[in-house]
This record gives C-alpha cells, sequence and structure tokens, in this order.
C-alpha cells in the first residue's frame, strides 16, 4: 500500500512545485500552496517504507 | 482499541529501528549543513559512519546550555540553532527559565505543524474524539504550554474551547455553561478545579468532564486516580517539553507512556555516565531525538527527565517503546543527610493516603550543620485530636517512603501558594542566607 501511497505523495509534490512556478505574484495562492506542501512533508514523514 | 496511524504504530521493532536510522540520518545531514550549532558539534562525524543506531552514541549530547550559548550569537533572538532562514520562522516560544537564561524556540509553519502532528498521537491514544468539547483551562502566553494540545485536539476535530483570561470560578462555570466534556490541564490545576468546585457547592464528579489530559508536571500514579476518582473521568498522563516537544502519552491500557515513535528516537541513558542504555525497570535520563523538525534541528538532546524504561510492547498493540513511569527532574533530586530525595515521592504518599491535605510545600533548610526538611500542609479537615493522629500518620509514611524525618507545619487555610502551569512545591534553601 505504501509504495502506491509514495507514488502519489510524489505527484502532488511534483503538481504543487509546478503550481507555484504558475502563481509567482501572487501571496494568497504561493501560500496556500506552500501550506499545501507541508503537509505533503508530513505525509511523508508518516508514511515510511522499510526497506525489505 | 483503534490507533490514529494504525500503520505507523504497529510496525515491527526491526522496522522502527531501521525507519529511525534512514530519519536520524536526514536529519544529521541536515542540521550539519544548517545549523551552527551542529556544523561545530558534529566536526569530524560522517553521515556514513552511521550504520546502526549503535552508532549514533558516538555524537556528543546536546542540553540546554548548548543552546543558551549558541543563541547569544547573531541572529537574534534564535541565533546558531536556528536550522532555517529567519524570514521562515513563524511562532516563538520559549522555555520557563527556572533553570537560566531562557531557550528561544523558533517554529515554522512546517515543524509547528509536525510538532502538532505527534500530538495527535497524544491525544488519540488518550481516547480524545471528534464528539469532545475540549475545554483548556489555561492562559496561553510564551510558554509552549497547552498551544500544541489546542491545535492538535482541532486537527483531531474536536471541539476546543480556549479557556484563558479566567479566574478558576469564571472555568467552572464556563464548562458547566457549554457542558465540556473533556480538559486539559496540569495536574495541580485539576487538583485546584475539584476544590473550588466542591467550594461552590458543584461536586467535580457532576461537571460532565469525562476525559482529561494532564500536562506540565510531572504526575505520580496517586495523583492521576485521585483527578480520576474526583471528576470520575479517565486521566491520562505525557511527558514533553518545549526544546523536544510532546515526546510520549498515555494509552487506555493506563500502564507507563508510549514513545510516539518514529517522530522521537528517544534513548534512556544511565544517569552516571549517561553512556548505556538502561534495561526495562532501570530508572535512566530521556535522551530525545525530533526526528523530523527542520526549523531547530536537535540531536540527542539532554532532557534531565529521569524515567523508569518500560516495556516494548503493551495490551493495547501499539508496538513503540514504552516509559514505565516518570521519576522526575534530575536538577529535583537532591541529598538531605545523605539521602537520595525526589519530591515525586511526597506527593505519591500525600495524594495515596491523606486526602485531606488539600495543598502541600516541601521546604528543606540547613540548621548548624544539620539539613531539616519540613512539610507544610493545608488541611481541609480534621479538627482536635484526629489532626493530631494524621500528623503522625503521616510523618509514619513519609519516613517509611523517604527514609527522612520530617517536620510537619499545618499552614492555614489558602495561604500556600497555588499554581496553574509549573508546580514548584520544593524549595531547598540550603545556602540561602536569612537577612
Amino acid at each position: 500500500m505504501n509504495s502506491e501511497i509514495k507514488k502519489e505523495i510524489e505527484i502532488i509534490t511534483e503538481s504543487a512545485q509546478r503550481l507555484m512556478k504558475l502563481t509567482q505574484g501572487n501571496p494568497a495562492l504561493t501560500k496556500n500552496i506552500e501550506c499545501l506542501l507541508t503537509f505533503v512533508y508530513i505525509l511523508d514523514f508518516i508514511t515510511p517504507f522499510p526497506e525489505k | 482499541m483503534s490507533f490514529w496511524n494504525p500503520y505507523l504504530e504497529t510496525l515491527k521493532r526491526e522496522e522502527l529501528n531501521q525507519i529511525e536510522l534512514t530519519y536520524f540520518k536526514k536529519l544529521f545531514s541536515y542540521a550539519k549543513k544548517n545549523s551552527l550549532l551542529y556544523q561545530e558539534k558534529l566536526k569530524g562525524i560522517e553521515v556514513e559512519s552511521l550504520k546502526t543506531l549503535d552508532d549514533i552514541k558516538k555524537i556528543p549530547l546536546t542540553d540546554k546550555e548548548d543552546l543558551r550559548r549558541y543563541q547569544e550569537i547573531p541572529p537574534h533572538p534564535y541565533g546558531g540553532i536556528l536550522g532555517v532562514e529567519l524570514e521562515k520562522v513563524t511562532t516563538f516560544r520559549q522555555t520557563s527559565g527556572t533553570t537560566g537564561k531562557p531557550v528561544y524556540v523558533p517554529e515554522t509553519y512546517e515543524s509547528w505543524q509536525w510538532r502538532i502532528e505527534a500530538w495527535c498521537h497524544i491525544l488519540y491514544m488518550a481516547g480524545f474524539r471528534p464528539h469532545h468539547r475540549v475545554f483548556l483551562p489555561f492562559g496561553y502566553n510564551v510558554y509552549v504550554a497547552f498551544w500544541e494540545a489546542h491545535y492538535a485536539a482541532e486537527k483531531l476535530g474536536c471541539e476546543v474551547i480556549p479557556g484563558g483570561a479566567l479566574d478558576t470560578k469564571g472555568r467552572i462555570s464556563k464548562i458547566l455553561e457549554i457542558s465540556a466534556t473533556a480538559m486539559m490541564c496540569t495536574p495541580t490545576y485539576g487538583l485546584h478545579i475539584a476544590e473550588e468546585a466542591d467550594k461552590l457547592g458543584i461536586p467535580p464528579n457532576t461537571m460532565g468532564i469525562e476525559r482529561i489530559l494532564c500536562a506540565g508536571e510531572p504526575m505520580p500514579q496517586a495523583t492521576r486516580k485521585r483527578l480520576e476518582e474526583l471528576f470520575s473521568a479517565d486521566v491520562f498522563d505525557h511527558i514533553g517539553g518545549t526544546e523536544p516537544c510532546g515526546w510520549a502519552g498515555m494509552c487506555e491500557a493506563k500502564e507507563g507512556l508510549h514513545i510516539i515513535e518514529p517522530f522521537f528516537l528517544v534513548e534512556i541513558l544511565d544517569r552516571e555516565r549517561m553512556e548505556r542504555e538502561v534495561s526495562e525497570g532501570e530508572t535512566g535520563v530521556a535522551v530525545v531525538t525530533p526526528l523530523g523538525r527542520r526549523s531547530f534541528p536537535l540531536i540527542r538532546f539532554n532532557t534531565k527527565d529521569l524515567v523508569i524504561k518500560g516495556k516494548g510492547h503493551c495490551s493495547c498493540g501499539r508496538t513503540s517503546q514504552k516509559i514505565g513511569e516518570i521519576v522526575g527532574r534530575i536538577d529535583d533530586l537532591r541529598k538531605i543527610r545523605g539521602v537520595l530525595f525526589s519530591p515525586k515521592t511526597v506527593e505519591e504518599v500525600v495524594r495515596s493516603s491523606f486526602k485531606e491535605i488539600s495543598e502541600y510545600e516541601i521546604v528543606v533548610t540547613r540548621e548548624g550543620t544539620m539539613d531539616e526538611i519540613t512539610l507544610k500542609v493545608e488541611l481541609s479537615y480534621p479538627p482536635g485530636e484526629e489532626r493530631e493522629r494524621l500528623i503522625k500518620r503521616l510523618g509514619e509514611a513519609l519516613k517509611t517512603k523517604t527514609n527522612l524525618s520530617f517536620r510537619i507545619s499545618v499552614e492555614p487555610s489558602g495561604s500556600l501558594p497555588r499554581y496553574t502551569l509549573k508546580a514548584s512545591r520544593f524549595k531547598d534553601l540550603r545556602g540561602v542566607k536569612n537577612e
């Protein structure tokens, strides 16, 4: 299950980073994307994937 | 039993060790690059040399003095402990400064949310759920106390009521007015609310509080059970601090505290040399590394909290390492007439067998070359001969538990200090000259 979660987290991260580039100059949008990335960081932290 | 994060909370020991080592190495590299404190402290140690969790023992401990020293340099006020650019800091917290200059703790939005996520574990373990209406009878301020609790309860979906800027009577009436069902407070303040409610003719067990999480002070089992009796509520403990965050909490089995793994790597080391990991049942000092906080990287922080190492399993099904019991602060341990004394022992005696004592204070003085220890007590009842018998019984119980003879002094009702945050019922006045 975790490998699928990790894949989705990567997709959200890449998408948020793309959004960040698109929204330069709009503090409201960039701040909300920053907040999104904060929760992505936590999501990644709480779904560690131990090596087998 | 249910879990906040069923995946994390049921990982096997080997898996947790592996994850914690990976996280530790990441933090190590990050700290070495971004924190002046660790650029210097970790000099000569390479991340490649950390192959097992045992290898981290070669890294020097960090203590409060290190933090104070590195805070003296720019940027003000955090100095060399900062792990991010100053402009990324969104929240200021500070320690109470009871042992010296306060430590200023920088949090970014990310690190604060990370702390809150760890705290969600503490609350969920203690049975807090979205249907709870949680009252926080505390005036929030520059200290971290109850801020994490507030936001974590909110994140869990509870309804949170900040109860600052009210006196105790006002808080009691607010609890009743809005039908609060849960509360978070220091154990001392919980007892004070019960005492005040009683004075108002409101038995605390009719207030509707069904769950209490305590913070801010060590809470002996006897105090926890006393609070449970008074409020007819389930009462839970946790341990944490401003620098390392809240790092362990009590589950509904109420047998010790679970370390919040893998948020924190916790070592429990022998207090003589601070080198050897103690065995189950042995007392040691908790050394904590928060593994995901980047605003203020902290590696092997000596909390000076004395704890008994608990089991590695629990009837609740969580697999994290447990703390059997919190013994107290190393700073509070004193030699009195050659006997090692912890103030927590007195609290255990008072709260377990002497419900007549509504408040107390321990004072140690030196008279000539002799140490004297006095227990000042306020008694809610009884008068006369019965009181004499109670004092005799108290003296005997204290002697049995501490191996010290106490002077017992009965003080007028309401004359001893009451506390809303950290109670300070122990005063060592040896070396303090009378003017």
